[in-house]
């Protein structure tokens, strides 16, 4: 669709390039509230535009395009002047961004999923909701250099939201390109019982700061303001930072199957595996083509344009590598302290700093080396930069959380407190 | 299109209801001087749902207005492939027909773009000349006219055409490796006159970063603390009227029981879709219920929760009006309108007189809560000494139990005010407007925890 579109605006632009996508997504919820169905699809494409050297954008319904295309034109004629350096058609990697067997799916299967993963849950005093998803669709992406090309998509996604009396809500999920397997139901599972089978503890006792192992969930959490300052004008104005030396980052959207995979990014650009940080020392940051453009750089094959949104630098798949230390060392190697298997890194207005102060509601007591119970009302605080200064200890145990894999980390002088 | 919400209709069976909406607008953004974004937009959205009884929802969101008939039957299939393990059922509500219209003799989508861009020019202009310590912002206009239909095989009838405008504004300030920001925000329901004469807004975020930048950390302790207006309205609505939103589907949040206890006779909340000229006030919701003032907290105490009709009837309550869809194809859910802290008695600066050593905190930057825990992160805050807002501070977000926060809630002026702030309700996925009303309020002996840690 789009070629014909940008055949008929070549002549008449500096430079145009255009992004459709369409989805179709069907999700099924079970639980204490019902059952439902809902069916969501959606066809929309973004243009934008360079017109006597100044840029414009636009957004809308595929059906709609020429008025789409009308207002990229509006739009580019009081736009910015802009240089833009625009990819030429270039060989893509073969990368899997969809499953036959995900596209094959059907409500009646997805509610089979949710029923199953509400069965393995099911518990006295307990309260289940589940959900299962799966979305599929079409991304074509071109410009008037000659890029024109399309992959198919598809992800899943399946989940629980479980609350035992008195406890917080359990919000667990899985995401994939390919349909849910049963290793995933029962990873979710073991997730759950972990979660909320120790007991609380009356008096943990917490010294005030101490020895954390964060699981895969939160070392995600807690690298937060590293990717921040790996984007776009931050990195490339940015200041100088490192962690330490065992740690190493990859973004990688040429894994297969993952929900960051692409062979080429909503510019137009190949996209590649990139090093952000090698053994600590920050190697490469990510940008988009006109982030790039302004600085004189490359694209990195970063740019993400999505339905109304406007353009968005963002990472694919974040692959933090593995350590030596195994799962069943983790709490020794804290001994008295920690262990967070996930938290949310808080309403910080500039995330970049790194300070953090947060409830974590999944916080468990670790004595002797091993979990003795769950504390309630934990609070969190620190430099993450700092944190990640210092690693103790990095497991062995790297896990997919959707499109980030990353092992466990046990890390030092985190502050503690009680609400 | 009322022929086509009727043809749509009749393609289902049970209860089926089918809502259409179109949306236009236009976004300016500046990053400091440099224009980013200029543009506008048209999007539709459609979202058919059907209750067939003895079986679930099924429900079918679309782009395309062709689309309708067929997505009605589509959400009927599906309905039929649920069994619920119980039967859902809706909370009775009136049968209303409304035609709703704002006055748009100003209508934003009749203004050319350039235009939208040079006011946003102006302003970005006072904002970055008010000190030579600005050293980014980011600013922005946006408006929004926003065309609704909806029907329901019970013969509820909408048509509902709004508009509003808005101005943001970020300001950074850095002197000497450090750097602070401030934020500012207007919304206003209307046409392009609505945010007109907004220059000393954009001059005030940029003096207010500037302020901030050699302000001292606080002293970490405990303190009487005087919320503004803005401050009590946005955390009461995160930890309040957040946890008085009925949930969908039992579990996406806590639901604060009725009859329980949250603080003084002083507190009450409540939400008012009915408050006249608001941007979020409503006639029906997007379910078809008429709305109404719906009290939440009553002298310290639960006696209300905001419903859908599907919440209401497992409740055994009336339905609220409160269904409320965020995005153009989303499916309604509870959410609060125009939440509000009721006005207690006395002149705010009393409050601040009483207070021989305190905390004065005015706006957030945020609010989250996370089970009963809420985290609210000031956006300046001031110490107060003998009774008199004294230096400006840097406050370190505050965290504390729901409980014990309002347990220690110990005065509520009486004064009140909307706020016309474009706030959002801070929820996981799209957000949908909101307005908040409050008061000053005092809370004594809150722990605000040193800066860092």
């Amino acid at each position: 669709m789009i070629g014909a579109v940008l055949t008929e605006l070549a002549p008449r632009v500096g430079h145009a390039d255009l992004v459709r996508t369409t989805d179709e997504t069907l999700s099924v919820s079970v639980g204490p509230g019902g059952t439902g169905i809902a069916e969501d699809q959606v066809d929309t494409v973004q243009v934008r535009a360079i017109e006597h050297g100044r840029l414009g954008w636009a957004a809308g319904a595929t059906a709609e395009v020429g008025a789409v295309v009308a207002a990229a034109l509006r739009s580019a004629a009081i736009g910015e002047p802009t240089v833009l350096f625009p990819p030429a058609p270039a060989g893509l990697a073969s990368v899997a961004t969809s499953s036959p067997a995900a596209r094959s799916l059907r409500a009646a299967d997805l509610l089979d999923t949710a029923r199953r993963l509400s069965d393995r849950l099911a518990r006295r005093g307990w309260t289940v909701e589940t959900w299962a998803e799966r979305s599929i669709g079409l991304v074509e992406v071109g410009n008037t250099r000659g890029v024109l090309t399309s992959y198919d998509v598809s992800l899943t996604g399946v989940g629980a939201v479980v609350t035992a009396a008195g406890g917080p809500t359990c919000r667990v999920h899985q995401s994939r390109v390919g349909p849910p397997e049963t290793a995933d139901l029962e990873r979710l599972v073991d997730d759950v019982l972990a979660r909320l089978t120790p007991p609380v503890l009356d008096d943990p006792s917490l010294p005030p700061s101490g020895r954390v192992w964060f699981g895969p969930r939160g070392v995600r959490a807690l690298l937060e303001p590293v990717l921040a300052r790996l984007i776009g004008n931050r990195w490339l104005g940015g200041r100088s930072w490192a962690l330490d030396d065992r740690l190493t980052l990859v973004d990688d959207p040429l894994v297969p199957g993952r929900p960051g995979s692409r062979p080429i990014c909503d510019d137009g650009v190949v996209t590649r595996a990139i090093v952000l940080v090698e053994r600590g020392v920050p190697r490469q940051g990510i940008a988009d083509l006109v982030t790039a453009s302004r600085h004189r750089v490359p694209a990195t094959g970063h740019g993400w344009r999505r339905g109304f949104g406007g353009v968005r630098t963002g990472f694919s798949n974040l692959i933090l590598s593995d350590g030596d230390l195994p799962a069943d060392r983790l709490a020794a190697t804290v001994g008295d302290g920690l262990y967070v298997p996930e938290f949310v890194f808080g309403p910080a207005p500039n995330r970049a700093n790194g300070i953090f102060r947060v409830v974590a509601p999944w916080a468990f007591r670790v004595e002797g080396g091993r979990i003795t119970g769950r504390i309630d009302g934990a609070i969190l605080a620190g430099d993450a930069f700092e944190l990640l200064g210092r690693v103790v200890g990095i497991g062995a145990d790297g896990e997919w959380i959707g499109a980030a894999r990353m092992p466990s980390l046990v890390l030092d002088d985190v502050r503690f407190d009680l609400r | 299109m009322r022929e086509l919400l009727a043809r749509a209709l009749a393609a289902g069976s049970g209860y089926v209801e089918l809502r259409l909406r179109r949306r236009w607008s236009t976004a300016v953004v500046f990053r400091k001087s440099r224009l980013e974004v200029a543009t506008e937009y048209h999007a539709f959205g459609g979202v058919a749902r059907c209750l067939v009884p003895g079986h679930g929802w099924g429900a079918v969101a679309f782009s395309d207005p062709e689309r309708a008939v067929a997505a009605v039957q589509r959400a009927h299939e599906l309905s039929l492939e649920t069994r619920p393990d119980r039967p859902i059922e809706l909370a009775p509500v009136p049968i209303r027909q409304v035609d709703q219209s704002d006055d748009l003799s100003d209508d934003p989508r009749l203004v050319a773009l350039p235009d939208k861009r040079t006011l946003l020019e102006g302003l970005t202009a006072e904002l970055l000349a008010a000190d030579r310590r600005i050293v980014d912002s980011r600013t922005s206009y946006g408006d929004t006219v926003v065309e609704t239909w909806l029907a329901t095989s019970e013969g509820v009838q909408l048509h509902d055409l709004r508009s509003e405008a808005s101005l943001g504004a970020l300001a950074v300030a850095g002197e000497d490796g450090g750097q602070e920001r401030a934020l500012e925000s207007v919304a206003a329901r209307g046409g392009w006159g609505a945010v007109a004469g907004r220059e000393a807004l954009f001059r005030d975020v940029a003096e207010r970063a500037v302020a901030r930048l050699h302000a001292p950390p606080i002293t970490a302790g405990r303190y009487p603390v005087i919320f503004d207006p803005r401050a009590t309205g946005a955390l009461v609505l995160q930890a309040i009227t957040n946890l008085c939103r009925s949930p969908a589907r039992g579990l996406e949040r806590e639901l604060l029981p009725l009859g329980q206890r949250l603080g003084p006779e002083s507190l009450s909340v409540g939400d008012d879709p009915t408050a006249p000229g608001l941007r979020t006030s409503l006639v029906l919701d997007d379910e078809g219920t008429p709305v109404q003032h719906t009290p939440l907290v009553r002298n310290g105490v639960v006696v209300g929760h905001l419903h859908t009709r599907e919440t209401a009837a497992r409740a055994g309550a009336p339905a609220t009006g409160n269904g409320l869809a965020p995005t153009l194809r989303s499916i309604p859910a509870a959410r609060p309108t125009n939440s509000y802290v009721a006005k207690g008695q006395g002149h705010p600066a009393d409050l601040i007189r009483e207070v021989p050593l305190g905390v004065y905190i005015a706006d957030v930057l945020g609010v989250s809560i996370e089970g009963h825990q809420v985290t609210l992160s000031p956006a300046a805050a001031w110490m107060i000494r003998d009774g008199v807002r004294a230096e400006m501070v840097k406050c370190a977000p505050l965290t504390t139990d729901l409980f014990a926060l309002f347990g220690r809630l110990e005065r509520v002026a009486g004064d009140f005010a909307w706020d016309p702030s474009a706030a959002t309700l801070h929820e996981a996925g799209p957000l949908r407007p909101i307005t908040t009303g409050a008061p000053h309020t005092r809370f004594v002996d809150l722990d605000l925890g040193a800066l860092h840690a």
